[in-house]
């Protein structure tokens, strides 16, 4: 059965000659692009890999080593589990014209950002809780606190903060979250049972890789929170991703002050737990936006809309 | 007539597009082709997962494509350059002979996430599902921009 699943995959040495002189596998082999936020390692590696005739099992355990070969399929479907299981820690707010404007924002924001398209695209929700908080899950899923979205004061800082949360998914800071031993794991059993549906046995095992990768992820997002270089990093990425879509990146700097006379010491979780202290971040946006440059108005347009939907 | 042919070889060569013979394959559920290289412009056609195209030329960040009689531009973030065909496990069966089936669609999939959902039925997924199905427009975008006086800028 697993000879015949592998044949499925691996051609015949005619086959696959006969295909290379059409030029038909040519093109399979994946160059990458620099600059380009999408990986495509494991997909260029995978197809190297075919090319020479060696099995996937050895281009699984032998080429895939880290999350950055993750494909964005891949990356979908873990960001739909740490999203599930962040919806089952905290509850959905169901307030359609809030999201509507949520989404919109963060929309316009995604569009400017260095990864504009994922899997399935970004989705923003509201969730219950008095935290001050935000999170993002890999692929695009992502999330602030009701606790939150109460001490934003303008549109500008509602931008600045969906723009880090982007940031974070654009920069890959979820998945690094994964141990390299899950993901280990995960490499060697999808190398060695590469098809349409894993066998019971190999399901079992990559479910429980899975499982771990969605644990270490949320256990960095809700827990931990990310180191001081990912959240200077995204701040610094946040800057640009507002200015280009047309906010005043300043948002990020006046939000960050709210934060940092509400948290001085950077207790709790998540953007609340800001290892680097609020105020130093704060210090660091501001002169981020001097030496570039990014500094920008509010159009009068947009505080009045964000007083209208704060009211609704 | 030696110089000719020489001249016409050269002319052939020189008016060969830049990108002959590469391929991108579409890497997102369905992405928009564009009338122009910018987010704010028409879609011409929506491609979907593993769809195929010859590129006919590449520009900051954006492929041009053809469809059908059309050309439009793909995003290149929703894209792999090569052609990769995505197996049965994915979102799009792979329409080809067994032997094309694929190298994407495979490791954490639809398949790994079902076993998952049934280990673990407390984890809120249908909150996830509903939370996807939230979309917006390009029109209401468009309209939100301009209500908001949002204009891009060029990268600093």
């Amino acid at each position: 059965m697993i000879n015949k699943l592998i044949a499925t995959i691996i051609p015949s040495s005619r086959a696959l000659h006969a295909r290379m002189a059409a030029g038909a596998l040519a093109t399979i082999i994946a160059t990458g692009c620099a600059g380009m936020p999408v990986n495509t390692d494991a997909l260029n590696i995978a197809s190297k890999a075919w090319e020479k005739r060696e099995t996937i099992s050895k281009a699984g355990q032998a080429l895939r080593k880290g999350f950055s070969d993750l494909t964005p399929e891949e990356e979908y479907f873990i960001g739909r589990a740490v999203a599930a299981k962040i919806l089952s820690q905290y509850s959905p707010v169901e307030n359609g014209a809030k999201t509507a404007y949520i989404n919109t924002t963060g929309q316009i924001l995604a569009r400017a950002s260095s990864r504009p398209e994922t899997f399935a695209g970004y989705h923003f929700a509201l969730i219950s809780s008095n935290e001050i908080n935000a999170f993002a899950a890999p692929g695009g899923f992502v999330f602030i606190t009701t606790g939150l979205y109460a001490r934003l004061k303008s549109e500008e800082q509602l931008a600045a903060v969906l723009a880090h949360e982007i940031s974070h998914v654009t920069l890959k800071h979820g998945l690094s979250a994964i141990k390299a031993a899950n993901l280990t794991q995960a490499f060697t059993i999808i190398g060695s049972e590469a098809i349409k549906e894993y066998g019971a046995r190999e399901l079992a095992q990559l479910t429980e890789a899975f499982e771990d990768s969605i644990n270490d992820i949320v256990n960095q997002l809700v827990v931990n929170g990310y180191s001081r270089s990912q959240e200077y990093d995204a701040d610094k990425e946040a800057l640009q991703v507002a200015y280009r879509a047309g906010y005043d990146p300043g948002g990020l700097t006046e939000f960050l002050g709210t934060l940092a006379s509400v948290t001085p010491k950077g207790e709790g979780a998540g953007f609340y737990k800001t290892h680097p202290p609020a105020a130093d971040r704060q210090s660091n946006a501001a002169s981020e936006i001097k030496s570039k440059g990014l500094a920008a108005t509010e159009a009068k347009q947009r505080s009045d809309r964000f007083k209208r939907f704060a009211m609704k | 007539m030696r110089l000719a042919i020489l001249a016409f070889f050269i002319a052939a060569i020189s008016a060969a597009p830049a990108h002959a013979g590469q391929k991108i394959t579409i890497m997102s559920k369905t992405t928009a082709i564009r009338a122009d290289k910018q987010f704010f412009a028409p879609a011409i056609a929506v491609a979907n997962y593993g769809d195929q195209f010859d590129v006919l030329e590449e520009k900051g960040g954006w492929y041009k494509v053809a469809v059908g009689k059309k050309t439009g531009w793909a995003h290149s973030s929703a894209t792999v350059k090569g052609a990769v065909v995505v197996s049965a496990a994915g979102f799009k069966k792979a329409a080809a002979s067994s032997e094309d089936v694929a190298l994407a669609g495979k490791g954490f999939n639809a398949q790994v996430e079902g076993k998952y959902k049934k280990d673990h039925p407390e984890m809120n997924f249908a909150a996830v599902d509903r939370m996807e199905k939230i979309t917006v427009d390009d029109a209401s975008i468009s309209r939100f921009a301009a209500e908001g006086a949002l204009q891009t800028r060029e990268a600093r």
